[in-house]
C-alpha cells in the first residue's frame, strides 16, 4: 500500500491509499511507530483516500491511542468515506478524546493547537 | 551325465593312458635289460605308443578345457595364481626326479625308474602347458568376438596338427607349421582387454604373477631339453613332440605379451580409476539426492568427491543457513576454522561465493586479484556454489598447496558435483517443507475441531423463544464468537462478538472471550457491570492494538424485557411485531479492550431496554455479512440487509437466517473473506403477558 507523509511544524499527514487490511496495516504501524519514535505525537491522517478499513487497520490506530493520549497528542483523521467513517463510529472510537474525526482537513494547526 | 562325473571320467582316463605309457617305457626297459645294449626304439615309438599318446594329450586336453572353461568367473589374478600353483607343483616335480636321478645313480634298480620319472616329468609338463592355454584361452575370449573366435579355433587346430605331426613327420612340414603358428598366436596373444579392468594394484599383481608363469614354462622347457637325455629315455627318433611345443610357444607369447601391456599400463592405471571414481562418485551424489535427506550426508558426499577427484590437501562445505546472509562452515577436512576464515576474509571469498553463478578459481592465493593472503600454505583455491534453480545453499571449497593445482576438468567435475548436491538440498528443503505443511495443516483442523466446539452445539428454542444461529470462518479458524446461556428458568444471557484480526490469533482470543462471558454471566450482573468487568479481564489478556467488539443481551421472559448493550460490534436490527417496524439498533459504546483504564466506565451509557413482544425478533451479526463485498468493490450494507429482513419477517428464524446468508452469498458470488455469523433471537407469538410480580 502506497502511504504518503507530509511533516509539518507540529504534526505529521499520512495519506494511506486504498484498503487498510491485514497486510496493508502492517506498513501503517511502521509508519505512525517512526513518527511516535520520532517525537511527534500528533499525527493527521488524511482518510480521503482509505476505501476499506478491517479490524487490523483499526488496531494501528488503537495501539497509539494511549501512547499518544499520555503525551498530550492524538490522531486526527479526516475526509473518510461514509462506509469507513461508519466503521470507525460502530466501533465507538468517534467518542474517544484522542481520536478525532473530521470532515475537512486541518487547515492549520488549530485542530492540535487546542488540548482534549 | 554330471559335468563332474565326466570330468571324474576323464581324469581315471588319463591315468590310465599315462599307465599305458608307463607300461611301455617300463617294457622296454626290461627288454633293453635282456638284450643288453642301447635302447632300440621298438616299443617306445611304436604306432601303439603313439597312439596311447595321442589319446593320453586329447584327454587332458578335453578335460583342461572343460575345467577352465567352466569357472564362473573371470578374476585374472585368482585364475593365474592357480595356474602358478600347478606350475609350481610340476616344477618340484621335475626338481625331485633331477635330485633322485643324482641320487640314485649308482643302484642297480634304478633303470626301472627312469622311465617312472619320465612319465611323471611328462605328466606334468602336459598339464602345465594345457592349463595355460585353457586359461589364457578365457583372458582371449573376453569380450568374446566372432573374429576371436575364428582365430581360437585355428589355433586349436594347430594344436591338432601337433598331434598328427606324433605320426606324420615331413621335414618340410615342420618349419612352414611354425611360421604360421607364430603368425596366428601374435593376433591372438593382442587380445588382452582385460587388462584395463585392473587397477593399478591388481596389475602390479598380475604382472608378477605372470612373471612367476614364464619363469615355470622356461624351467619346463629346460628340463624337456635336458631330462631324457639324462634319464636315458631314448630319444625317439621321428618322435616329435611338437603338440607340447606349440602349447609352451602359445603360453610364452601370451605371458609376454601380458607382461608388455600390464607394464606400460600401470601408469595409465590411476587416470582410469580417477575416471571410475568419478563415475561411482556420481553416481552416489545421485543416489544421495534420491534417498538422503540428511543435509550431513549429501554434504560429506561432495566433499570426498570433491578432494578425491582433484587431489587437493583440505576442504570445506560451508551452508547459508535460512534466512541468515552469511555462510556457515558445516564440515571440514585436514583445515582449522581460523585457517577458513583468514581465507574467506582476506580473499574476499565470502562475498563471491554469494554473488557467483559459477565456481571461482584462485590460482595463487598470494597473487589473488581479489586479496591477498599470505600467511598460508595453501596456495590454489576452488569454490563452486551450491545452487538449485534459484536457491543459494552454500558452497564447497577445496584447497591445494601447489599453486594453480586445479585443472579444467577438475573444476567442471566439481562444478557437476556442486550443481547435484544442490538438486539434493533442493529435494530435502521441499520435502521438509512439505511434511511441515502436512503438520500445519492437521494441526489447523485440529484448532478447526476444537474451536467448533467452543461455539454452542445447540440453541435454546422453546415455546417462547427460539435462538438460531449461522456461522463460518473464512479461513481454518477466526474470531467470531456467539453463545446463549440459561440463567434460569425464563432467563437467557446471549452474546456475540468479533475478535479484530482473522486466523489463529483471532481464535485463541476468542477462546478467551468465551472463558470471560462463562465465568461473568454466571454472576447476575448488571449489563453495565458486565461490561466494564469484561472490559478489565479483556484488558488484562489481549495484546495491544488487539480489541473485541461484543454485544451482551440478557432476557427475562418472566418481566418480558430484553436489555444489552453493544461495545463497538455491528447495531443489531430489531423488529417490532406490533408496530411493524425494523430499527437499527446504534446505541453503545466503545469496544472492548480499546481503552484500557478506568475511563471505559466512565463511557458507559445504560443499559437498551426493550420490550418483548410476540413476533418480535433481533437479527445479531457480525462485519463478515455487512462488509461482504461484490466485484465491484461495493459492501453489502446495511440497505441490503434491512431489505432481506423486510422481505422474510414473517418466516421462521431459521428460513430468515438462510435467507440472509443467501444474499449475502449471491451478492458476494459466495466469495466472502471474513467470517461471518448471524444469531437471530425470536419471540414466539403465544409469549405470555408479563407476569403481574
Amino acid at each position: 500500500m502506497e502511504i504518503k507523509e507530509q511533516r509539518h511544524e507540529t504534526y505529521v499527514t499520512l495519506i494511506p491509499v486504498g484498503d487498510l487490511d491485514a497486510n496493508s496495516s502492517v506498513e501503517l504501524d511502521e509508519r505512525i511507530h517512526a513518527i511516535v519514535e520520532s517525537g511527534c505525537s500528533n499525527i493527521h491522517v488524511d482518510g480521503r483516500e482509505i476505501r476499506y478499513i478491517s479490524s487490523a487497520g483499526l488496531g494501528v490506530f488503537i495501539s497509539y491511542l494511549e501512547e499518544l493520549a499520555l503525551r498530550g497528542g492524538r490522531f486526527v483523521v479526516s475526509g473518510l468515506a461514509d462506509n469507513v467513517r461508519d466503521v470507525f463510529q460502530i466501533l465507538g472510537l468517534d467518542k474517544l478524546d484522542h481520536l478525532v474525526l473530521t470532515d475537512a482537513a486541518p487547515q492549520d494547526d488549530q485542530l492540535f493547537a487546542a488540548k482534549p | 551325465m554330471k559335468p563332474k562325473l565326466i570330468n571324474g571320467l576323464l581324469i581315471a582316463i588319463g591315468i590310465l593312458l599315462w599307465i599305458g605309457l608307463l607300461g611301455y617305457h617300463l617294457m622296454e626297459q626290461v627288454l633293453s635289460i635282456f638284450e643288453d645294449g642301447p635302447a632300440s626304439a621298438a616299443l617306445v615309438g611304436s604306432t601303439g605308443y603313439r597312439i596311447v599318446l595321442a589319446c593320453f594329450f586329447i584327454a587332458h586336453a578335453i578335460l583342461l578345457s572343460r575345467i577352465f572353461s567352466n569357472i564362473e568367473r573371470l578374476n585374472v589374478l585368482t585364475l593365474l595364481w592357480r595356474l602358478f600353483i600347478i606350475g609350481m607343483a610340476g616344477v618340484s616335480v621335475i626338481l625331485i626326479i633331477t635330485f633322485a636321478n643324482r641320487l640314485l645313480q649308482g643302484l642297480n634298480v634304478y633303470s626301472y625308474f627312469k622311465p617312472v620319472f619320465y612319465c611323471l616329468g611328462l605328466y606334468a609338463a602336459t598339464v602345465f602347458f594345457l592349463s595355460a592355454v585353457f586359461l589364457f584361452r578365457r583372458f582371449i575370449l573376453y569380450p568374446r568376438t566372432r573374429r576371436k573366435l575364428v582365430l581360437w579355433n585355428l589355433f586349436q587346430g594347430f594344436l591338432a596338427l601337433g598331434i598328427g605331426l606324433l605320426f606324420f613327420v615331413r621335414d618340410m612340414v615342420l618349419p612352414v607349421s611354425y611360421g604360421f603358428f607364430i603368425l596366428l598366436i601374435i593376433p591372438l596373444a593382442a587380445n588382452v582387454r582385460w587388462v584395463s579392468y585392473l587397477n593399478f594394484n591388481q596389475k602390479l599383481r598380475a604382472l608378477g604373477l605372470f612373471v612367476l608363469v614364464v619363469l615355470v614354462a622356461v624351467t619346463f622347457l629346460i628340463a624337456g631339453q635336458r631330462l631324457p637325455e639324462q634319464l636315458g629315455v631314448p630319444m625317439m627318433i621321428g618322435l616329435r613332440m611338437e603338440f607340447l611345443a606349440f602349447s609352451a610357444i602359445f603360453t610364452l607369447v601370451y605371458s609376454g605379451f601380458s607382461i608388455l601391456v600390464l607394464f606400460f599400463n600401470l601408469p595409465t592405471s590411476s587416470v582410469f580409476e580417477l575416471e571410475n571414481f568419478e563415475i561411482a562418485s556420481f553416481s552416489k551424489i545421485n543416489q544421495a539426492i534420491q534417498s538422503n535427506l540428511d543435509f550431513t550426508d549429501i554434504m560429506n558426499t561432495l566433499l570426498d568427491a570433491a578432494l578425491m577427484v582433484s587431489g587437493a590437501r583440505a576442504g570445506w562445505v560451508e551452508l547459508i543457513p535460512e534466512g541468515a546472509a552469511e555462510a556457515e562452515v558445516r564440515i571440514r577436512k585436514r583445515i582449522s576454522l581460523e585457517e577458513i576464515g583468514a581465507l574467506r576474509q582476506d580473499l574476499s571469498l565470502a562475498g563471491r561465493m554469494l554473488r557467483e553463478q559459477r565456481a571461482v578459481l584462485i590460482k595463487n592465493t598470494r597473487k589473488s586479484r581479489e586479496g591477498r593472503h599470505q600467511d598460508t600454505r595453501y596456495r590454489s583455491l576452488l569454490a563452486a556454489p551450491i545452487l538449485s534453480n534459484n536457491a543459494r545453499f552454500g558452497a564447497v571449497v577445496i584447497a591445494s598447496e601447489l599453486v594453480n593445482a586445479f585443472e579444467e576438468v577438475t573444476i567442471k567435475s566439481i562444478s557437476s558435483y556442486a550443481e547435484q548436491a544442490g538438486i539434493a538440498f533442493e529435494n530435502a528443503r521441499l520435502i521438509k517443507n512439505s511434511i511441515e505443511v502436512e503438520r500445519y495443516q492437521e494441526q489447523l483442523k485440529i484448532a478447526k475441531e476444537v474451536q467448533t466446539q467452543l461455539l454452542p452445539g445447540s440453541l435454546p428454542s422453546t415455546q417462547e423463544i427460539e435462538f438460531v444461529s449461522v456461522s463460518e470462518n473464512a479461513d481454518e479458524v477466526g474470531g467470531d464468537y456467539f453463545d446463549v446461556l440459561q440463567a434460569g428458568p425464563r432467563r437467557y444471557r446471549a452474546a456475540i462478538g468479533d475478535v479484530s484480526g482473522k486466523g489463529t490469533t483471532a481464535a485463541f482470543y476468542m477462546a478467551e472471550i468465551k472463558g470471560i462471558f462463562h465465568a461473568l454471566a454466571r454472576l447476575n450482573l448488571s449489563v453495565r457491570e458486565f461490561m466494564v468487568t469484561a472490559n478489565q479481564a479483556i484488558s488484562a489478556c489481549m495484546q495491544r492494538g488487539f480489541f473485541t467488539t461484543f454485544t451482551y443481551l440478557e432476557i427475562d421472559l418472566e418481566a418480558r424485557v430484553l436489555r444489552m448493550m453493544r461495545a463497538g460490534h455491528c447495531p443489531a436490527f430489531y423488529y417490532s411485531h406490533a408496530s411493524d417496524t425494523l430499527s437499527l439498533l446504534r446505541d453503545g459504546t466503545l469496544g472492548l479492550g480499546i481503552v484500557r483504564n478506568d475511563s471505559f466506565a466512565a463511557m458507559l451509557p445504560e443499559a437498551q431496554e426493550l420490550p418483548c413482544q410476540p413476533g418480535d425478533f433481533l437479527v445479531l451479526y457480525t462485519d463478515g455479512i455487512l462488509e461482504a463485498r461484490n466485484e465491484q468493490g461495493e459492501e453489502f450494507g446495511y440497505q441490503r440487509m434491512e431489505a432481506v429482513i423486510q422481505r422474510n419477517k414473517a418466516a421462521p428464524a431459521p428460513e430468515l437466517a438462510a435467507a440472509l446468508i443467501g444474499s449475502v452469498k449471491t451478492f458476494a458470488h459466495s466469495a466472502i473473506q471474513d467470517d461471518y455469523t448471524i444469531l437471530i433471537i425470536r419471540f414466539k407469538y403465544n409469549l405470555p403477558p408479563p407476569s403481574p410480580y
